[in-house]
Parts: structure tokens; sequence; C-alpha cells
């Protein structure tokens, strides 16, 4: 017995070294050795000390980063790429599936951003484990699931500097799956930094459409319903569209920071969308893909994600997103009678409005055309003032979309104004400087509208100023050089 | 007497039947006005101020600029025109226009299409660490064969003009002034194929340019570093 013994621990202790040096590159582990340079660090990772022999497989690519240093969402923003990953051909491993966490948005110098990660990231990978093949195999293959994963990205601080290497470890199989306790919680957290698709969240909504910006342009409106904003304020990522640029998303509401419990007001972006290509017709629909972070729902944050095809170009909204383009040498420019009307329709529908509110006031004998108001005839006059007031909201309504927020306000207060004064004049002697001053006043209110249209689409000016205003963000990003690409 | 003089100076606003009716439409044509306010306040169409994408758009008029060369000669957009060019942003200090500096990319596409008028333009800040005297420049360029004048555009204005993001990031004006090409220089940022294996966006281009047809694609997403504003 002895002997033997001694005869077996040697063949023994060759046999693991035998096994142990035929996987020379590969760690034999839940995670392969880290593969570093001076800006940053990878590693594969898996949730297991031993994952099951078949069904779902939960993987990672886990990066860390010097300070200042970045990679990519699968949108990089306006510079960089998103990292590749490519798994190496194993008949087990079946749709490898790379997800994305959450990004953060970097602002560069000059205006630009770059959307991704710093410090530390984990990018799970999906992945299904199937059992063919595996009884037909060695024991060592039954026994270890060999990985091996090419990652192609690119690490930007001042400088971007691309990498590329080869990731691999050997992950023990068995018929119970035991995780392991340093990386399953750490696939975990990252796991649950991925957005859900929308639909999987139960009370919130979210859906976009296309409207027509003050600017004139096209922009996308994105809505999160049931959400409210959290302590960093909501923020908005697209995937890459073929035919249409997304510009920098503004909150248009919904940014108060208030906690949410369900039933807050929306959350409400806009986007600014210029087409890439003016001389190839935009498609009548479209699909966007969207993410939502820094959201927050019954005390917890939310961050999530959406498809959604929206309508483009059927309507003259479109004819409209190109006003730059026709006064740019666009080679078909819109038909004259359409140009005239978008040249003068904020001034019609202000003199609409005016008119409406005239007609109303003049109906129930508000500026000066007294009759008893027993007299035959006068309730339908009173009706057809009601009928109007009513139609004047219409062209307010239309207004909201042709002038700044702030000639709106004006147009809105001179009709106010105009009442006050007709209801003033009304009470007022029949003869007098103030009847006459109350008139005078009362028609520069009801005229006051046209000038405030004559105004209309203040941000085509704001466009300057914003362009001009690089300058001076321009200097203050030259002042921190940490934050630099 | 004087007191009763003075009230009966200020005009009188008699107590009428018609005041209730009045009061009436003037406080609906109030609840009018705040009406719409409101539905204006819910409409972030009209509301929002939002930000341009600001980019050169394919199809539209190309930005006009007047810029000094490394070489010391002033350079002008339009005294091309009635000519194609390429106008290719570019820094020596990202590895994307090194590598194609160090692969002749951009060179040997210029000698191909010689009739093409082609201008690189450096639109990094002085104040960056990646900015370049124009005679270390120079060097840069005589050390890559790069015999295609190089513009300097250090106080950014060109680049944002034309919307330029990545270097490097490539335009084609047409002959008639206007964007015809917006993007990459090829189909390849991570230099994974071999260079007879991608697809040079720039060159195909200016092809279809040559044969009086359009790019296409006429627009693609650039990659690279971001330009150093």
């Amino acid at each position: 017995m002895p002997a033997r013994r001694l005869l077996l621990q040697p063949l023994a202790a060759a046999s693991l070294l035998g096994l142990l040096l035929s996987n020379p590159p590969a760690a034999r582990a839940e995670a392969s050795r880290w593969t570093s340079n001076e800006q940053s660090s990878v590693r594969l990772i898996t949730a297991y000390r031993v994952a099951p022999r078949s069904g779902s497989l939960r993987l990672g690519i886990h990066f860390r980063l010097a300070p200042g240093w970045h990679v990519y969402w699968k949108n990089s923003g306006d510079a960089g790429f998103a990292p590749q990953v490519t798994f190496a051909s194993e008949p087990r491993l079946e749709r490898p599936e790379l997800l994305w966490p959450a990004p953060h948005r970097y602002e560069l110098p000059g205006g630009l951003v770059a959307f991704g990660y710093s410090d530390e990231v984990v990018y799970p990978v999906q992945a299904v484990l199937a059992t063919q093949g595996a009884a037909s195999g060695s024991r060592r293959d039954r026994d270890f699931l060999p990985l091996a994963a090419d990652v192609d990205y690119l690490v930007c601080k001042i400088d971007c500097v691309p990498y590329r290497y080869t990731v691999s470890l050997a992950q023990p199989l068995g018929d119970q799956a035991a995780a392991d306790p340093a990386t399953a919680p750490l696939l975990e957290r990252w796991r649950r930094q991925v957005p859900p698709a929308a639909e999987m969240v139960p009370g919130v909504a979210t859906a976009g459409r296309i409207e027509v910006s003050p600017a004139g342009g096209l922009q996308l409106v994105v809505q999160v319903d049931g959400a409210g904003a959290g302590p960093g304020g909501p923020d908005l990522f697209f995937e890459s569209h073929p035919a249409l640029e997304t510009g920098r998303p503004l909150v248009a509401s919904g940014s108060s920071g208030r906690a949410g419990a369900g039933g807050e007001a929306p959350i409400v972006f806009a986007v600014p969308l210029q087409p890439r290509d003016v001389t190839k017709p935009l498609p009548p629909r479209t699909t966007f893909a969207w993410t939502v972070t820094g959201l927050q729902r019954n005390g917890a944050p939310l961050a999530l994600s959406a498809q959604r095809e929206v309508a483009l170009a059927a309507s003259a909204r479109t004819a409209r997103a190109r006003p730059a383009a026709a006064s740019a040498g666009q080679p078909t420019p819109a038909p004259l009678t359409r140009r005239a009307w978008r040249e003068w329709e904020p001034l019609g529908t202000a003199l609409v409005a005016s008119m409406g509110a005239l007609l109303a006031l003049w109906s129930w004998g508000l500026l000066g055309v007294r009759r008893a108001p027993r007299a035959a005839g006068f309730i339908w006059r009173e009706a057809l003032g009601f009928a109007t007031l009513a139609g004047v909201l219409w062209p307010l309504y239309r207004m909201s979309f042709l002038v700044a927020p702030e000639e709106l306000a004006g147009i809105e207060l001179a009709l106010l104004c105009a009442a006050l004064l007709a209801w003033l004049r009304s009470r007022a002697s029949r003869r007098g400087a103030l009847r006459l001053a109350l008139a005078l006043g009362l028609l520069a209110c009801a005229a006051a509208p046209l000038w405030l249209a004559s105004h209309r689409r203040l941000p085509r000016a704001e466009i300057s100023a914003a362009t001009a205003g690089r300058g001076t963000d321009h200097q203050r990003d030259h002042q921190d050089d940490d934050r630099r690409f | 007497m004087t007191r009763n003089r003075s009230i009966a100076r200020i005009p009188s606003i008699p107590h009428t039947p018609r005041t209730p009716r009045a009061a009436a439409a003037a406080a609906i044509l109030a609840l009018a006005a705040a009406a719409g306010l409101a539905l204006s306040a819910t409409l972030p169409a009209a509301t929002a101020s939002v930000e341009t994408t600001g980019a050169a758009v394919v199809g539209q008029a190309a930005p006009g600029f007047q810029l000094k060369g490394i070489d010391g000669a002033n350079y002008s957009l339009a005294s091309y025109k009635g000519k194609v060019v390429v106008l290719e942003w570019i820094n020596p200090n990202c590895p994307f226009s090194n590598r194609h500096a160090r692969e002749h990319t951009m060179t040997e596409l210029s000698k191909q299409h010689g009739e093409v008028v082609w201008l690189g333009i450096n639109s990094t800040n002085p104040k960056s660490g990646d900015y370049l005297t124009p005679a270390d420049h120079l060097a840069w360029n005589k050390k890559n064969g790069i015999v295609y004048p190089v513009l300097y555009d250090e106080s950014g204005t060109v680049g944002h003009s034309y919307g330029a993001r990545t270097t490097p990031h490539m335009f084609i004006v047409d002959a008639q002034g206007n964007v015809a090409y917006n993007g990459a220089i090829d189909d390849d940022p991570r230099a994974s194929k071999p260079k007879t294996e991608r697809t040079n966006y720039v060159g195909n281009g200016l092809s279809a340019e040559e044969a009086g047809k359009r790019p296409d694609p006429a627009a693609t997403k650039p990659y690279g570093c971001s330009v150093k504003y």
C-alpha cells in the first residue's frame, strides 16, 4: 500500500500539473487575468465558481480606468467608438450579447460630447450555454468551458488610444452551479444599471413625436410619464440614426427634481434634429432608440430604454424644417405659395386672433355699440361672442408654434389688456378725453399682437447667439485640461 | 366745494345694467388668455429653445472661410469655385490622424484625384496640449509625405461652422460650392481590415463627383479623436 501510494501521489501531482499547463493562457477561475496598459485594465469575468452545464450564462467585460479616461457607450457621441467584443468560436456558447449600462455624458471642448464610462465599468454579457456536444466531448470538455473574448476598444482623455486584447478563462462546469462571492455581486450590480425597456417598468411610459422647433427645424419630443427627476436631473441618450443628426437634448419640463412616486408631471425632452443630407427625402416614418437616465420612482433611481417608430415627413412640418436649406441652395425650394404662407402665417394668425377678440368684445356690447339688453337678437349676438372667443383659442394655439414663448405671452397679455380697456370704456362717460384715451389704448392693444408676431421666430437669432456663445464655452473649457479629450 | 368740484372733474363711470355682463366678458377673455398661456406652457415645442446640431449638411452651401496655411499663405474657399474641394480635419497628435498619415491614406487619395483641391484644416486650440507650431506641423507633414496645404483654424470658427467633430473628419465640397459628403474617411475605425479591403467613402465620393453623380453614401459618422477646440 505505501508503495502504491508513493507511486500514485506523483502521478496525481503530475496529472494536475499537466491539466494546469495544458491551459496556460487562460485563467482557470471566474475571472481572467487583468490585461493592463497605462490608461486601462480589462478582464473577462463570469458570475460563477462553477457554472451550470447548460442554460443562461452571465459574463462580463470588466474595465478599470485611470483617472480622467473613458471608454464608450454604444453611441460614443461626437468622437471615439464603442468597444467591440468578439467571442472565440465555441460550439456550446450561443448568442453572446453585450449589454450597455446607463451611460454618462462627458462635455468636451467646443461643445462636443462623449457618452461612456469612467473609473470602472462592467459591460455585462448575456449568453446561453447549449447542451449539445457535451456528451460526445472529453471529460475535460464536459467539466470546463473555454472562453476567449477579443476586446477592441478605444480609451480617451486628452488623446485617444486604441487597444485590442484577447482575454480568456476556463470556466469550471458542474451539475450544481455555485456563484462566486466576488464577481457575482459585481456583475449583478452592473446588470442592474442596464436600462430596462420602458415596457418592463410598471407604471412608466415613454413616447416620442416629431414637432417643429421654435427655430423652424425638426425636433423630436420625448416624453416620460410615471417617473420623476432624480437628484442629478434626467438625461437623454440616442443611438445613432442613419438619416438624422440628433442635437443636444433640452429638458423642456419635469426637471424640478421632484421625487418620483407616481403621478408626477411628465418629463419632456426636446431634441433638435437635422437631416444629414437634404438632397434625399426623409422617410415618412423612422425608428429612434433612446435611453433616459437620472429618473426616480418610489425613491429608487431609474433608467429606461425605448425604441419607437415616429412619423417624420408626412406633413408640412417637415417642409418647415428646411427653411435654412431653402435659403442656402437647396436644390428644390418649396413652392412660392407655401413659402409665402410660411412667411406670413404668424402675422395672419395674430390678425385673426385680434379680430376675433374685437368681434367678441363687440358682440358683448363693449365697443360702444349700445343696444337694449333685451332687444331682439341680443342673445344671439352674445352667443356669437362666446363662439368667437372659443375660436380665438385656435390662433393662440397655432401661435405657440410660430413665435417665441415671450412673444406669445405678450400677445395674450395684449388681448387681455384690450378686453380690460373695452370694459373700462364701456363704463366711462359718453364723452371725454378718458374715453378717447381708452379707445386709443384699446386699438393699440389690438394691434400689438401684429407687431409682436412680426418679431416672430426669435430662435433663429438664438441659434446665432448659441454659435457665438461657443467662444465663451471654449474659453471655459480650456481652464480644465483634465476633462479634455 | 373744492372737494365736490374735484370729484366732478373726474369722469364718471356710471353704474349701468351692463356691468355684470361686461365684467363677465372681461373675465372670460382673461380666462381665455390664461388658458392660452397654460396651453403654451404645456407644449415643449413652443417653449423649448434648443441648440441646433450645427453640422454642415449635404446639399447645402459649404460655409466659406479664409485661413492662413502653415506655409504662411492665405487660403480661401471662394477662390476654388468651380473645383471640387476636400476638407480634412487633422491633428498630428491624434492617433487616428497619425495612423492615416503613416498609411498615406489621404496623400495617396489626393494624388489619385489630382484635379481635386485637398486642404487639411487643424482646429486645435493653441492652449491645447495637442497644439503644434506651424514649423512642427510642417516637419510632421514632410515626414509623412503630406504635400497638400494645411490651414490653421486656431479659433475653431471654421471647424464649428462645418460641425467638425473628429480628426479625421472629411468633407467634399462640389464644384457648385455645396457640401457633397460629410463623414468618415473609410469604414474601418478599428484598423481591422487590410487597406485594400476598406471602403474609402471619400475616394468613392470623388469618383462619383468625377462621373457627375452624387456620393453615396453622402453622410457617414466620422470617427477619431475629438477636435481639440
